[in-house]
């Protein structure tokens, strides 16, 4: 059993996760254990997609032909991994870390945000979108004013404090393309592919930050359609409806939350947290100077 | 499916009130309703979260149309006639019902 670092959280693992940060921390307990073993589908369940089963006592069935079945305990603390496949193919890791990961983090009280995020002055950003929106390539800039990386992909938020909201840190990796790569004089040599033939790499972060940070603002990242770089606020209604709509695995989290505890998380942010629509342009001409205003108003 | 005759019904002299099955938030000056049940989202801005604050028990609407008026300059007859289009919509999806004369 190896252990990792997962959102602040000890994990031991029968299972490689891919690029988790070796545990270092002084406790004893695990926070979450994944071990190997037989997942059957779960008698009685509510089927809630063609490959994920609910189960009256919590536990969470996530069943993917040809790759594995996770099985979710009702507290999170716990996944079962049942899988033909040898322990160290990428497939297993890569559905973990998106649908099992979403399950981990709703059935914790956190909410996962598809969005990137970088630590400016103790306190964390988001920057928020689809696939392909420019999260990770915007982060990147930041990479090279040496501000450390919170996530790519899953920004975790977590409602533990009172009076503020935490992002805790995820994956201690970007995934970029060739391209940004260059331009922040990244090689690729050494580096894993995203996918074979493509040329975009998980990038290390080595300085990612380990503990949580306040939040302190989410950017979400559109595309300008040609008509020039915008940022502004967002506020009200509009607020609500990009936190809304950025949430990771959104009717994933509505049927483990209900739609009224998915409003309850989503109300607690667009409440509380700033929101900015970033219209970009596709080569982000302007992407210095952007960060430049963050990393300003982030004093 | 709220009835026509519901909305035929909703008058000056009505009293109209939230319906309860709603969850509301209020996001900046704006306000928020989910409405669990049939899996649709509602917002207001600023003068929508005014009349649905107004909205928290029983009221006239000859009553409402007038608080409005107070806090908002505009032609009174075209007040009357902006609120009432609003609480038919309103009626209309369920955000609000009837109260019993």
């Amino acid at each position: 059993m190896t252990c990792f670092r997962l959102c602040g959280l000890k994990v031991t693992s029968a299972f490689p996760l891919m690029h988790l940060p070796e545990w270092s921390g002084s406790e004893t307990v695990p926070g979450l254990e994944i071990r190997a073993g037989a997942v059957p589908p779960l008698a009685g369940a509510r089927q809630v997609s063609p490959l994920l089963q609910l189960a009256d006592d919590g536990c969470c069935r996530f069943s993917l032909p040809d790759v594995a079945s996770y099985l979710v305990n009702p507290d999170a603390t716990g996944v079962v991994i049942d899988t033909a496949l040898p322990p160290d193919a990428s497939d297993i890791s890569a559905f973990f870390f998106s649908t099992v990961f979403a399950i981990i983090c709703f059935k914790r009280g956190w909410l996962p945000l598809h969005a990137a995020s970088v630590c400016v002055n103790g306190r964390g950003v988001l920057f928020c979108g689809p696939s392909g929106a420019g999260k990770s390539t915007l982060a990147s800039r930041f990479i090279r004013k040496g501000i450390p990386v919170l996530a790519d992909d899953v920004s975790v938020m977590d409602f533990s404090d009172p009076d503020r909201i935490l992002l805790r840190p995820t994956l201690p990796h970007l995934k970029l393309w060739r391209d940004i790569m260059d331009q922040c004089n990244i090689p690729p040599d050494g580096l894993t592919p995203v996918r074979n033939k493509i040329q975009k790499y998980y990038v290390p972060q080595p300085n990612v930050g380990r503990t949580p940070v306040p939040l302190s603002g989410i950017y979400y990242i559109g595309d300008s359609r040609g008509q020039g770089e915008v940022c502004q606020p967002v506020t009200g209604v509009e607020n609500f409806m990009a936190v809304r709509c950025g949430v990771y695995r959104r009717r994933l989290g509505e049927a483990l939350l209900s739609k009224a505890g998915l409003f309850r998380l989503v109300s607690h942010v667009a409440g509380r947290v700033p929101g900015y629509r970033l219209l970009r342009e596709k080569t982000l001409p302007r992407a210095d100077a952007l960060v430049a205003e963050i990393l300003a108003q982030g004093r | 499916m709220v009835q026509s005759s519901v909305l035929e019904a909703l008058t000056e002299t009505s009293y109209v009130v939230r319906a309860s099955h709603l969850m509301a938030t209020t996001v900046q000056q704006d306000v928020v309703l989910l409405d669990a049940e049939a899996g649709k989202y509602y917002g207001f801005d600023a003068v929508g979260s005014d009349i649905w604050a107004e909205l928290e028990t029983p009221v006239l609407v000859d009553e409402l149309c007038s608080a409005l008026m107070e806090k908002y300059t505009g032609d009174p007859a075209s007040i009357r006639h902006d609120v009432m289009v609003l609480l038919k919509d309103m009626l209309r999806a369920g955000l609000i019902v009837l109260c019993p004369q």
